[in-house]
């Protein structure tokens, strides 16, 4: 039977054993276990293997700071690389695996990287792999790439949920050790709206760890008392498993909550990702401990003291049997004491400092070896310590080192919004500076407190200032009887930071592999600055951020450069403060929840007649709608074509802007925005109108119709739909508050058809119901009128034409959209109706030379577009003094053409260039650009409009249109843009 | 006389969806006009809409109920009025009974209505509204312009019925309603946590 280090009591629950695996051996542990606890009680210290140097790592911590004991959790496509054991609560049935090795963990290939570590100091990889240089990406970079990193995605589709939400309280207390603990339960029972988040699985922090007594009783039973109570109030909601990583503007703070990590059954939501809004924050988040660099100190078996202290007190388990310390401050001594109660020896405490006995406060365990005045200077133990030798020259046997280098505040969220810590000597740490992210205060530990008592007041206080702050009364409560006094007034650190290595290597980052003779060599090649010596040693990057080795990395810098370690500084610390995965940000945006669609009122019906879909914007419009026998697009688009002009075809355009505005000003108004002339439009016209921004440019073009005295209803294009209403509400507004003006968008009240061709009166006559007259006489081109159809429906009906095409716009209310396309179809089947799509539609634009979002880009004035007639010189409009300016409005300037490719089976492409015949392809020798192009089957070839310089003195000029990016270079005719019925003959049939 | 006769759909076919705690419904027959009060005419269009309906319009982001129909304003000056009746019939009253005092549109078939209720949809709602929308903070007769999923909507909280807890009145774009709708039932109370 294996030996068990399992000690006895704990917070684990015996009753419910669970079995995991590690490496594919099969272990047991306990409920309330983490699987750092649960490997450790079954004497497991190897559990990885380091980055670069591939050197054996055990469990150094007992948290979120956790550098080595990172693992895969799961198999196949639910592996979850680069976890934290020491964080991940055991579920039955959890299999986790040993990352970064090439072999078994015990024997790694790939240690031979050790053996090579003088030539894999800091920034080898700037100073090597030079030549040849073509190596580098083919060679040394995949080699590199391969060699180096941590663990492994599947490559495989995360089957796991991910949610996302967002909460809102009057305060967020982040950490639910003692202070938060106190900070919560004081603003719960003034009545705050409270939200109490923790990482953990078990609230209590580190009152989980030791044996303080509060109120007369464990401190981890005062914990859950506490915690019985916050989750009994309904203004309180206490979030466990949840890391509030983020702090940004305005109070809001991201919160990662693992609602199914911990659960056998991994079907359901596995993380949830919130976004916490709150008026106050208190910041209870603790401190870290730090490690002291020695020789060899990351060798499996060597742990931070406080960690060993809860592994024993929380989860019972000896982190091993001879225990020793080393230590700069009393918390380490607290360790030993611990141990001994429950039955660990300890080898000896080996205090840096002379006389920390002197002081008091202190007791030396009775029958313990104390070491003074003296270090670490080496250890041996490959796979796991098994001796250390002091600076003095003795040499214990110990298979467990207990570290104590002082704890440092857990400032991060402080530092979110720019924050830079402060330094105090008497704790040798950082601490939050006043420039804190607005609402939050900073409490206990994580603000410099080293005393329960300290950190219990603290988090009393700052709840009593969030509470006035939101306008409650402070409830009255005794605050609970703490007895610290064993470890009081403070850790009484004198700071040690390493003891420098005779020989071998001492590491300050040990996920990084970085080591004090790396920092030594960064400074010798003069990355002082520490954002510098981040970059250049990788010191606190990764998963873990530095969390233990970003204080004793400065300090080795601050060593060397005979600099304060205030004077170093400290890096930016950025959200998050711990990994969050890539699949909780995206949360449900995956499938349909990736982006929101738009349907038209049509699309059922479209989608029964097979048609072929395209996103425009949001919208799916129906872009062609194939038939059997049709293997290529183009048959179809132009049997569209060819039967809208010759016959008559119908088309979904729902999708344009659509803005009723009525009041006793409408009129003057729409006068304003448009450029041209719309003050004398009577009643039952429609207008073409040309929109401009202030500087001048065109913003949109589209028709506007008076349906009645006081009523409009303008269309703008797809594109700008939401853009040319915002403008309008903001001219509305803003510009002219005075004017009588109601705006309202209805595009998505209306299902609108693009009726077209010859027959297009015919087949419109046939729905409409009687009394309505559509003859060229009654209801000539540009007409619109309110009516209705098919036996009551109400519509809007305008004879305008974007196909150049004798044609209507049909409106009626979106519901009957379905029904409508199917009515036309059926009403229309002797007169040869077609439905068209998108590209028929756009084909038949352009033979006929109209602009659309292709030309209208934001950059184009109304002279380029030829429509300079249409700047009012009677009226002033938005953009009429801009768009005066001399380079928009130059005689010679780009100008709307057509382009005819001059062999008729050259098929011209968009966002070609002009050059002239001859000319070099330089931009000097630039004409002008193609903007938009179809094969057109009334011209019998590719055709395309496009802008050109001096284009309307040059028609019937061959040019060349160049594509770089194709590769094409074809000659093409300047044209009039209007390939069909230039004299728009059939639009007034 | 023309022959032909349309027939009218509901946006999302009648969304009927209902789990444990909370049911997801499309509501069908209504009409849904948007009203906006004439600048200057607040008093008249007051008198107005109380002679119409026996109270005025509800301050921004309230809503009243009066007999058979929802008073929703969703924005300063602006109401929507919805009633389960013909939208003409109800677009000509408030023409008639408004006057000067306002404009009037049709928006029936423009927004889409659904309602949301049980014991477990202010779960639901924490996982999809930005908004605040917990009782205090949004309590029954409230209204906010939301968006859910990225796509625009108004939530208004109406009274629950007897073991529903929660209520509320969602009104959607028709043209992106299914996308709202997937946004909803994309989560807690649909799909477990």
């Amino acid at each position: 039977m294996a030996k068990t280090f399992r000690l006895k009591g704990g917070q684990i629950d015996r009753k419910t054993p669970l079995n995991f695996s590690f490496n594919g051996k099969g272990l047991s542990g306990f409920a309330g276990d983490t699987l750092a606890s649960a490997l450790l009680a079954n004497g497991t210290h190897l559990v990885g293997r380091s980055f670069k140097y591939h050197r054996p790592r055990g469990i150094l911590s007992a948290g979120i700071e956790e550098p080595n004991a990172l693992m895969t959790i799961g198999t196949g496509a639910n592996a979850d690389p680069n976890t934290r054991a020491t964080v991940t609560e055991l579920y039955d049935g959890l299999m986790a695996k040993s990352q970064n090795h090439i072999g078994p963990l015990g024997f790694d290939l790939m240690a031979v990287n050790d053996r090579l570590s003088n030539f894999l100091t800091a920034g080898f990889y700037y100073k090597t792999f030079m030549w040849p240089a073509a190596f580098w990406e083919k060679v040394y970079e995949p080699i590199i790439r391969h060699a180096a990193g941590l663990g492994a995605l599947s490559g495989e589709d995360d089957p796991s949920r991910y949610d996302k939400g967002y909460l809102h309280c009057d305060v967020l207390v982040i950490g639910g050790g003692a202070t938060g603990l106190m900070a919560a339960l004081t603003a719960g029972r003034a009545g705050l709206k409270v939200i109490l988040a923790d990482e953990d699985f078990r609230l209590g922090g580190r009152l989980n760890a030791e044996n303080d007594v509060v109120a007369d009783q464990k401190g981890s039973d005062w914990a859950d008392a506490i915690s019985a109570e916050l989750n009994a109030m309904p203004n309180v909601r206490v979030m466990t498993r949840t890391t509030v990583y983020g702090a940004y503007d305005h109070g809001i703070y991201g919160a990662l909550e693992r609602v199914g990590e911990h659960k056998s059954d991994q079907s359901g939501t596995r993380q949830i990702l919130w976004r916490v809004y709150s008026k106050r924050a208190v910041l209870a988040a603790g401190s870290i401990e730090r490690p002291i660099a020695f020789q060899d100190n990351d060798r499996p078996g060597i742990m931070l003291a406080g960690a060993v202290r809860q592994y024993a007190n929380r989860f019972a388990v000896a982190a091993g049997e001879n225990v020793s310390i080393f230590t700069n401050n009393n918390d380490g001594w607290r360790t030993a004491h611990d141990l001994i109660s429950h039955g660990v020896d300890i080898a000896a405490i080996i205090d840096t400092r002379q006389n920390p006995l002197d002081a008091g406060g202190l007791t030396a365990p009775k029958n313990c070896r104390v070491i003074t005045g003296a270090g670490i200077a080496s250890t041996t133990g490959r796979l796991r310590v098994n001796s250390l030798t002091t600076t003095t020259g003795e040499t214990i046997k110990t298979d467990a080192i207990a570290v104590s280098g002082g704890w440092s505040p857990t400032v991060h969220l402080t530092c979110h919004q720019r924050g830079r810590p402060t330094w105090r000597d008497d704790i040798a740490a950082f601490v939050p500076s006043g420039d804190l992210p607005v609402g939050m205060v900073v409490a206990g530990a994580a603000n410099g407190d080293v005393t329960l008592s300290q950190c219990i007041a603290s988090g009393h206080n700052a709840a009593k200032t969030v509470v006035r702050d939101c306008g409650k009364s402070v409830p009255k409560m005794a605050q609970p009887k703490v007895n610290d006094a064993d470890f009081a007034p403070s850790f009484a650190i004198e700071a040690c930071w390493h003891i420098p290595p005779k020989k071998g290597r001492a590491w300050v980052d040990f996920q990084n592999d970085v080591t004090t003779k790396d920092i030594i060599l960064a400074e010798k090649e003069g990355f002082t600055a520490v954002e510098h010596l981040k970059r250049y040693t990788t010191l606190g990057m990764a998963t873990d951020q530095g969390k233990t080795a970003n204080i004793p990395g400065l300090a080795v810098m601050a060593e060397v450069t005979g600099k304060s370690i205030p004077e170093v500084g400290t890096t930016i610390f950025r959200p998050p403060y711990s990994p969050v995965p890539i699949a909780a940000f995206v949360g449900r945006a995956t499938g349909k929840n990736y982006m929101p669609t738009r349907l038209t009122p049509s699309h059922q019906w479209a989608k029964d007649r097979g048609a072929v879909f395209i996103e425009v914007g949001l919208w799916y419009r129906a872009q062609w709608y194939p038939e059997k026998g049709e293997t290529y697009w183009l048959e179809s688009v132009n049997r569209e074509v060819i039967a809208t002009r010759s016959a008559v075809g119908i088309c979904d355009v729902s999708t344009l802007g659509k803005i009723d505005i009525k009041g006793r000003d409408a009129g003057e108004f729409i006068n304003r925005v448009y450029a041209n002339g719309f003050a004398k439009l009577p009643v039952g016209k429609t207008r073409y109108g040309l929109m401009l921004r202030e500087d001048g440019f065109v913003m949109d073009d589209g028709t506007t119709a008076r349906l009645a005295e006081n009523h409009y209803v303008m269309t703008t294009t797809t594109a700008n739909a939401v853009g040319v209403y915002r403008h309008l509400d903001f001219c509305r507004q803003a510009i002219w508050p005075d004017l009588d003006v109601a705006i309202i968008s209805t595009t998505d009240q209306f299902a609108q058809f693009a009726v077209a061709g010859p027959h297009s009166r015919k087949l419109l006559s046939r729905l409409v119901d009687d009394g309505f007259d559509l003859s060229n006489e009654a209801f000539p081109f540009m007409a619109a009128a309110e009516l209705t159809v098919c036996g009551g429906v109400p519509a809007r009906l305008f004879r305008i034409s974007f196909s150049g095409e004798l044609a209507y716009e049909l409106a009626v209310p979106a519901g009957y959209g379905n029904s409508l396309a199917e009515t036309l179809m059926a009403a229309g089947e002797d007169l040869g109706v077609t439905p068209y799509g998108l590209e028929a539609l756009n084909v038949m634009r352009i033979e006929k030379g109209h602009p659309t979002a292709a030309e209208l880009t934001g950059q184009i004035s109304a002279h380029h577009l030829g429509m300079e007639r249409m700047l009012s010189k009677t009226k002033d409009f938005i953009g009429a003094t801009l768009a005066k300016r001399p380079e928009m409005t130059r005689p010679d300037g780009y100008r709307l053409v057509g382009l005819k490719a001059i062999d008729p089976d050259a098929m011209l492409t968009a966002g070609a260039h002009f050059l002239d015949r001859g000319a070099a392809t330089s931009r000097e020798n630039d004409l002008g650009w193609m903007t938009s192009v179809a094969w057109s089957p009334i011209v019998g070839s590719s055709i395309g409009l496009g802008f050109v310089q001096d284009g309307h003195n040059r028609f019937g000029d061959v040019i060349r249109a160049t594509d770089f990016v194709r590769g094409t270079d074809i000659d093409v005719e300047i044209v009039h843009p209007h390939f069909v019925d230039p004299e728009g003959k059939r639009l007034h049939d | 006389m023309t022959k032909y006769r349309l027939t009218h759909d509901l946006a999302l076919g009648g969304f009927d969806a209902k789990t444990d705690g909370a049911h997801l419904k499309e509501q069908s027959g209504h009409a849904i006009i948007a009203v906006t009060m004439t600048n200057g005419h607040k008093r008249g269009f007051d008198t107005a809409m109380k002679k119409l309906f026996g109270t005025p319009a509800p301050e921004a982001n309230r809503m009243v109920i009066a007999g058979k129909t929802r008073v929703i304003a969703s924005a300063l000056d602006q109401v929507f009025v919805v009633e389960k009746t013909d939208p003409q019939t109800l677009e000509a009253k408030l023409i008639k009974g408004l006057g000067k005092h306002a404009t009037v549109t049709n928006q029936s078939d423009g927004w889409v209505m659904l309602e949301y209720a049980g014991h477990r949809v202010q779960t639901g709602m924490e996982r999809v509204s930005l908004n605040d929308t917990s009782i205090e903070v949004f309590p029954i007769g409230g209204v906010i312009r939301a968006s859910i999923e990225h796509v625009n909507g108004i939530i208004c909280r109406e009274k629950p019925k007897q073991s529903e807890v929660d209520r509320f009145l969602f009104l959607t774009q028709r043209s992106s309603a299914a996308s709202f709708v997937h946004g909803i039932i994309d989560t807690v109370p649909f799909v477990d946590d």
